[in-house]
This record gives structure tokens, C-alpha cells and sequence, in this order.
């Protein structure tokens, strides 16, 4: 009688764990799986948006109370010549990363997958190869490259000099430290997105190529009107992904220039750390991450719409 | 019977879940203060391992086992930005603070913004002590309004030390009266492989020395911008010129992260590419280490004069210990910031650990601070600093100082240095962005 009773009290139990349906399929399980999640999400990234957004609205700075000013500060960033510097900095980085990155790695994605890597452990090694410096520690990184550009001893300096070329003291010089920045960029993300068009590349029916062949086009022929119109939705996803990423840049262009010399590497997302913890103004700070937010969604959101309308 | 979890209902738990960590989160940023490790513990948040050891070396003091034997300390080294970060955020949410932390003078500014000050007033707890100090190194940096809310141990005098066997050899008199004889020197020791010094283009510690020795500061003492006044000016462009008419000068070779002497800066002076500088002991500390087989052949002297008032010496750099006003246990940190600082046993100690020469006067009768120095010829720095040390002139503290010299650097020192604007428009340029700034 005793071992009825509890065979039907761990039956209940399991049921309402399934759902309370005897043999149904289990709803409450997952759920209770994945609250932890949902909390910890909520806890540390919807509530210190949320927060981020109401203090954009108010005048936060110093030890105090805060005042609610309005859109004050979203006001002032369309005056503050700072802001537009580092926002001419960003832009011309995300336009560096469209423009010059993502060409680059379709490049190297399409030479890895064709006849100039012979063998299939050479495409190994270069896929690699490429993939590396996105895994390296940007402080690694950084001191790599602070010797690269060195102006005294640095590699860069060294090769040109044995090419003739002029020398250039690339983290100092306000006129170059922004390529060296953007070099830098290309050489760390190159073979990340290297490896997304390798992953397209490789979803593109080898019987297309082949007819494409069989209709005498020849390889260029059939790179530009086959693989590339195949292609468009990972072009997209990289271009997408590169914009928002490149207007958030701060670890590289912090760690080998900090935003200098005289902000001529300045980025919205080092411009935003420094108001918050140098400057110490929280509600400016909040409203420089909100607009740095609504600049990368607007940009994304104009290159899907484009992207639909070439597509129609 | 009991009922499925529909996804509605999942989704009004989750929402409700997010108003409750809202909730739980506004009420974390207005809740009662609470901070320190209260009870018989402190925690005490430093950026440097040398600093740290100076607190430690408190705890070794028979003043300290008498009067707080049983109290534990922590110490935590942060990395320096983060460090100032994280006293940041846990000061302004009201919790999780330490009871002592390290705060760098050009860090310090951002913690006078506002009304209300998260550092205790150690001004009467002071007391008479401050007769025992040399006030624009030990308090200084740290007082705002007539109040004292840090103390530092760091005597930073400056003064300008110089290859003497480079000058001998060259048949130059020494030590300078004048910056002239300097240059003269210079001119005559230069060649395209040496020069006489590294000026710095990334940080304004150059210019902020000089300008001192000229007889201004940054600030007067109501907070008010005076960086371009006539004597600014002139240390300005005498810097300039030191390494673009004079040639006795080549940019140093520093890198942003770390603009003042890193390891190739002192690679330079290891190779014998400067023959001087100019700076404070802590500056100067780096021959010792990295320069040892110099050993014996540098010299130093006070600032000479023959730029604007030339004064000897001037003050620059700095780290105080500040008390939170979440510390549960005031009572015990102030004696460990006192014993640490304010006795000859504590500032001996931390000499004897870093050779930092310390702002308490009675400490240099002790004959550890008498003592010559082998690598500067046998002279005996701590006489040196400590009789410079009255000249000291006063410093000015203003809850904009850190993003003042952010934007001297930015706006004056770059493009100076870089031979790209003159100094008289860069400064006066200046004025305007330093104006613009908020105070509070």
C-alpha cells in the first residue's frame, strides 16, 4: 500500500515536470533549463540597457544626484567635435573593413579553395594560417605590432627602407596612425571572414560550376557570373557583421595609439570609455553607446534593404 | 491536476524575472552604502606591487601589532586603469569599495566631481602631523577646498641628472647655473647618434616640469585655467626648440600605452643615445635598473634658472592613500595610512623597498636616507631632494586636472612636439577646451 502511495506521489511529480500530461511530451523541464540563462541575461545585459537608456536621458556626472535633462545629451553629440571625430574615425574603418577586408577575404578564401593551393593539406594549413590571429590575444597583438611599426627598429620600417622607400612613424604620426590601425584590423579579421566565404564557397553545387564549364564559360567567366551571384547572402552576412563590428573597434586602436596622437585613431567605442571613466559624465557616456547602437542597426538595416532590392 | 507551463506563461515569468532584476538593480545603485570589508578586516585595492608592499610593511610596525594586531588586510593590485575603474563604479553604486585604496594624482580629480566626496576628510585626523610633511608632494594632489582626503608618501622632487664623465670628457663646466649653459653643453656633446635628452610628444610631463621651474602651474589655486600665461608659453617653446632649432634633442621614443619610459625609452639610455634628463626620483630610478653598467657616470643637480623665474625644482607624478567613506573600520585604515606614511619606521621601510624618498620630514635623520648613492658619484640624494624639497611649489588640484592634461597632450604637446603648431596658439587654444569642461 505504502509503495502505491509512492510510486503514485514520484508519478504526479514526474507528470507535472512533463507537463501533468501522463506520456505527454515534456514542457516544464526546458523551460526550468533554460531560467538560469533568462535570469542571468536579464540581470547582466537587459537591465544594464535598460538602465544605460534612462541615464542617457539624465545629466549623471560626478558623485551626486542626476538631473533629467530630455535629449540634452543626445543633442550635444551633434556639437561635440570629439564625437565627430571619432565618428569619421569608426566610419572610415568600417568603410576600410566593406571595401578592403571583406574583398581581401574572398580572395583568399577563393585562392585557398582553387588551384593555387594544390593539396588538400596545403589548404589545411593556409585555412590555419589565416584563422589564427583572430584566436591571439589582442594584448598580443598589440605588442607584435608596437615592434612592427616601431620607428627605430620595426619590421615595417626595415622592409621599405631595403625597397628604397621613405620610413614612417606609423602610431605617431596623426597622418598614418589610422592606416596602420585599419593594417592591423585587416591582418587580425582577415581570416575569420576568410573562413566564411570558404564555408559558402564549399555550399556551392560543384554540377553548377561543372555546366557553367561545359557552356564553355572560362574560370573568371564563371567566378563573376556563378560563384559570386551565389554568394550574395554570405557577402551580405559579412558585410553586415563587419559594419557592426567595426563600429564597436576599441582593444586595437586603445592598445597601440589609445585613440592618439591627437584622436587621430579615436574610435566612438574609446571616446565612449573615456567620457565614462576619464571624463566620469555617465548620462553623455550612455548616450554615445545608444547612438553608437542606432548607427550600427541603421547601417545594417540599409545594407539588408539593399541587398532585398538587388535581389528583386 | 496540475497544469502545463505554456510559453505565455514562460514569457510573463521571464518578464516578470526582468522587472525583478530592474528592480533588484535600481535598487542596488540606491541603496544603503556598504562597503570595505568591515570588522576586524580591511581590503585595500592598490595598482603597483611596490605599493601594496608599502602597506604591508605598516603591518610589520610594533605601532600597528599594538593597536590593530588582530585586524587582517587584503590587498588587491589591479592593473592601474582598472583599478581606477572599479574605485569608480563601486563608490558611485554605493557598495563594494575598499577601505583603502591607492589613488594616482591624475586619477584623483575624477572623485572631487559633485557634492558629495566618496573619500573620509582626513584633515584633523592630520592633525599636526602635517608640519612633518612636505605638503605639495605628501597632500596636495589629494586636497580639495581646504580639505585633505589622501596622503602620499612619494617625494617627488625634480631635478636634472646628466652622464657627468660625457660632460668631463668634453671639457664642460658643471653643474649648470643655466639652462644656456645646458644647451651650450648640449651643443657640444650632440652628435647624430646622441643626443642630450628624449622630450616626450605624447605626455605633458616635460612641459608641466619646466613650466613649474618657470614659476606657473596649470591651475591657480581657485581652480581657474592659467596654462597660457607668458611663462607656459616659454617652456613651451623651449621645449620645441630643444630638438628643432638647438638639436640637442630627439623626440623620445615612448609608445601610447606606455608614454613616459618604456623598456625602449630605456633600451635609448642603455645604448647611450641621451646624456640627460629632467624628472623626479621615481624617473630617475629606471638608471638603477636598466642602466646598471652606467653605473658611477650620472650626477644630479637642481633645475637650473634663465627660464622664467627658475625655480629649482618642481613637482611632478604622485600616489595618495585614501580612505572611502564605505569603510566600516576608519578607525584602523587611517592608522595604516599613517604608520605607512606619517613614520620614519613605515617610509624607511618602503625607501629600503623601491628607494622611494618620502615627503616626511623626520625620515631623512634616519641614515638609510643619508647614505650616498654609488651610481650618481657618491652623492647623497636624499640631502639633495630633501633640501630642494622646500621650494616646492604648490599644487593646485580641479575636478577637470585629469582631462586637462588629456587634452594639453591631445591639443598642445602632439602637435608641438611634432613641430606642427606653435606653442603661444596651441596653449591659448586650449583655453576654450579646458573651459568647456564640467566641473561637476
Amino acid at each position: 500500500m505504502a509503495n502505491t502511495t509512492e510510486r503514485q506521489r514520484r508519478g504526479r511529480l514526474s507528470r507535472k515536470l512533463r507537463g501533468g500530461r501522463p506520456g505527454g511530451r515534456s514542457t516544464i523541464a526546458p523551460y526550468l533549463f533554460l531560467l538560469p540563462f533568462f535570469l542571468i541575461y536579464a540581470a547582466f545585459l537587459i537591465y544594464p540597457v535598460l538602465a544605460a537608456l534612462r541615464l542617457s536621458f539624465y545629466e549623471s556626472s560626478g558623485f551626486g544626484g542626476d538631473t533629467f535633462t530630455g535629449l540634452a545629451n543626445y543633442a550635444r553629440l551633434a556639437q561635440d567635435s570629439r564625437y565627430l571625430e571619432a565618428l569619421k574615425n569608426t566610419t572610415l574603418y568600417a568603410l576600410a573593413s566593406v571595401f578592403i577586408l571583406s574583398p581581401l577575404a574572398l580572395l583568399v578564401a577563393v585562392a585557398i579553395r582553387s588551384f593555387v593551393v594544390p593539396t588538400a593539406a596545403f589548404k589545411s594549413f593556409y585555412r590555419i594560417v589565416f584563422f589564427l590571429p583572430f584566436i591571439t590575444s589582442f594584448v598580443v597583438i598589440a605588442l607584435m605590432f608596437n615592434l612592427v611599426f616601431n620607428n627605430d627598429f620595426g619590421l615595417l620600417n626595415n622592409a621599405l627602407s631595403a625597397l628604397g622607400l621613405p620610413t614612417l612613424d606609423w602610431l605617431r604620426d596623426e597622418r598614418v596612425a589610422l592606416l596602420a590601425i585599419i593594417l592591423v584590423g585587416i591582418w587580425t579579421f582577415l581570416g575569420i571572414n576568410a573562413l566564411y566565404f570558404l564555408a559558402g564557397l564549399q555550399n556551392i553545387p560543384e554540377e553548377v560550376i561543372e555546366a557553367a564549364a561545359v557552356d564553355g564559360a572560362n574560370r573568371l567567366q564563371t567566378f563573376w557570373r556563378v560563384t559570386l551571384p551565389l554568394l550574395r547572402p554570405v557577402i551580405l552576412f559579412v558585410v553586415v557583421q563587419a559594419t557592426i563590428f567595426s563600429y564597436q573597434i576599441f582593444e586595437i586602436p586603445f592598445l597601440l595609439t589609445a585613440g592618439g596622437p591627437s584622436d587621430a585613431t579615436l574610435t566612438l567605442a574609446i571616446y565612449l570609455y573615456e567620457v565614462g571613466f576619464r571624463e566620469f559624465d555617465r548620462g553623455y557616456a550612455s548616450a554615445i553607446g545608444y547612438s553608437m547602437a542606432i548607427i550600427a542597426v541603421v547601417l545594417a538595416a540599409a545594407q539588408l534593404l539593399a541587398a532585398r532590392r538587388f535581389d528583386r | 491536476m496540475g497544469r502545463g507551463l505554456s510559453r505565455r506563461d514562460f514569457l510573463r515569468a521571464g518578464g516578470g524575472a526582468l522587472v525583478g532584476a530592474y528592480a533588484l538593480g535600481l535598487a542596488g545603485c540606491g541603496g544603503e552604502q556598504g562597503g570595505g570589508s568591515g570588522g576586524n578586516t580591511l581590503e585595500f585595492w592598490a595598482f603597483d606591487e611596490g605599493r601594496a608592499n608599502l602597506g604591508r610593511a605598516a603591518l610589520k610596525t610594533d605601532a600597528w601589532k599594538e593597536a590593530h594586531g588582530d585586524v587582517k588586510v587584503n590587498f588587491r593590485i589591479f592593473p592601474y586603469e582598472q583599478m581606477h575603474d572599479k574605485l569608480l563604479t563601486s563608490l558611485v553604486s554605493g557598495k563594494g569599495a575598499p577601505d583603502i585604496a591607492d589613488v594616482e594624482i591624475s586619477r584623483f580629480s575624477n572623485f572631487i566631481k559633485g557634492d558629495e566626496l566618496p573619500f573620509l576628510d582626513l584633515t584633523d585626523r592630520i592633525g599636526g602631523d602635517i608640519d612633518d610633511v612636505y605638503k605639495p608632494a605628501a597632500t596636495d594632489p589629494w586636497t580639495w577646498q581646504g580639505k585633505i582626503y589622501g596622503v602620499g608618501n612619494e617625494l617627488n622632487t625634480c631635478v636634472l641628472a646628466y652622464r657627468k664623465d660625457l660632460m668631463e670628457d668634453a671639457g664642460v663646466t658643471t653643474p649648470f647655473e643655466t639652462w644656456d649653459d645646458v644647451v651650450a653643453a648640449g651643443q657640444e656633446i650632440s652628435t647624430a647618434d646622441r643626443k642630450m635628452f628624449a622630450l616626450h610628444d605624447l605626455a605633458f610631463g616635460d612641459h608641466y616640469m619646466l613650466s613649474q621651474s618657470a614659476g606657473t602651474a596649470y591651475f591657480d589655486d581657485g581652480g581657474n585655467y592659467i596654462g597660457d600665461n607668458e611663462q607656459s608659453v616659454e617652456a613651451m617653446q623651449y621645449l620645441h626648440d630643444m630638438v628643432y632649432e638647438l638639436d640637442i634633442a630627439d623626440i623620445a621614443p615612448v609608445v601610447a600605452s606606455d608614454n613616459w619610459y618604456p623598456p625602449q625609452y630605456r633600451a635609448a639610455f642603455k645604448a647611450g643615445r641621451f646624456a640627460a634628463l629632467f624628472g623626479p626620483p621615481w624617473h630617475l630610478s629606471f638608471l638603477l635598473s636598466d642602466v646598471p653598467d652606467q653605473l658611477g657616470k650620472w650626477t644630479v643637480q637642481k633645475l637650473p634658472s634663465g627660464l622664467g623665474d627658475g625655480l629649482p625644482t618642481a613637482n611632478f607624478g604622485g600616489t595618495g592613500q585614501c580612505i572611502t567613506t564605505q569603510s566600516e573600520n576608519a578607525d584602523a585604515a587611517y592608522d595604516l595610512v599613517r604608520i605607512a606614511n606619517l613614520t620614519t619606521e613605515g617610509v624607511v621601510a618602503d625607501f629600503e623597498a623601491r628607494t622611494a624618498y618620502p615627503a616626511y620630514k623626520p625620515a631623512y635623520e634616519d641614515p638609510a636616507l643619508q647614505q650616498s648613492q654609488e651610481y650618481f658619484g657618491g652623492q647623497k640624494l636624499g640631502q639633495i631632494y630633501s633640501s630642494l624639497a622646500t621650494g616646492l611649489p604648490q599644487f593646485n588640484q580641479s575636478p577637470v586636472w585629469g582631462q586637462a592634461t588629456e587634452a594639453l597632450n591631445r591639443e598642445v604637446i602632439t602637435p608641438v612636439m611634432q613641430d606642427k603648431m606653435d606653442a603661444q596658439t596651441a596653449l591659448t587654444d586650449l583655453r576654450a577646451t579646458i573651459e568647456g569642461m564640467k566641473q561637476g
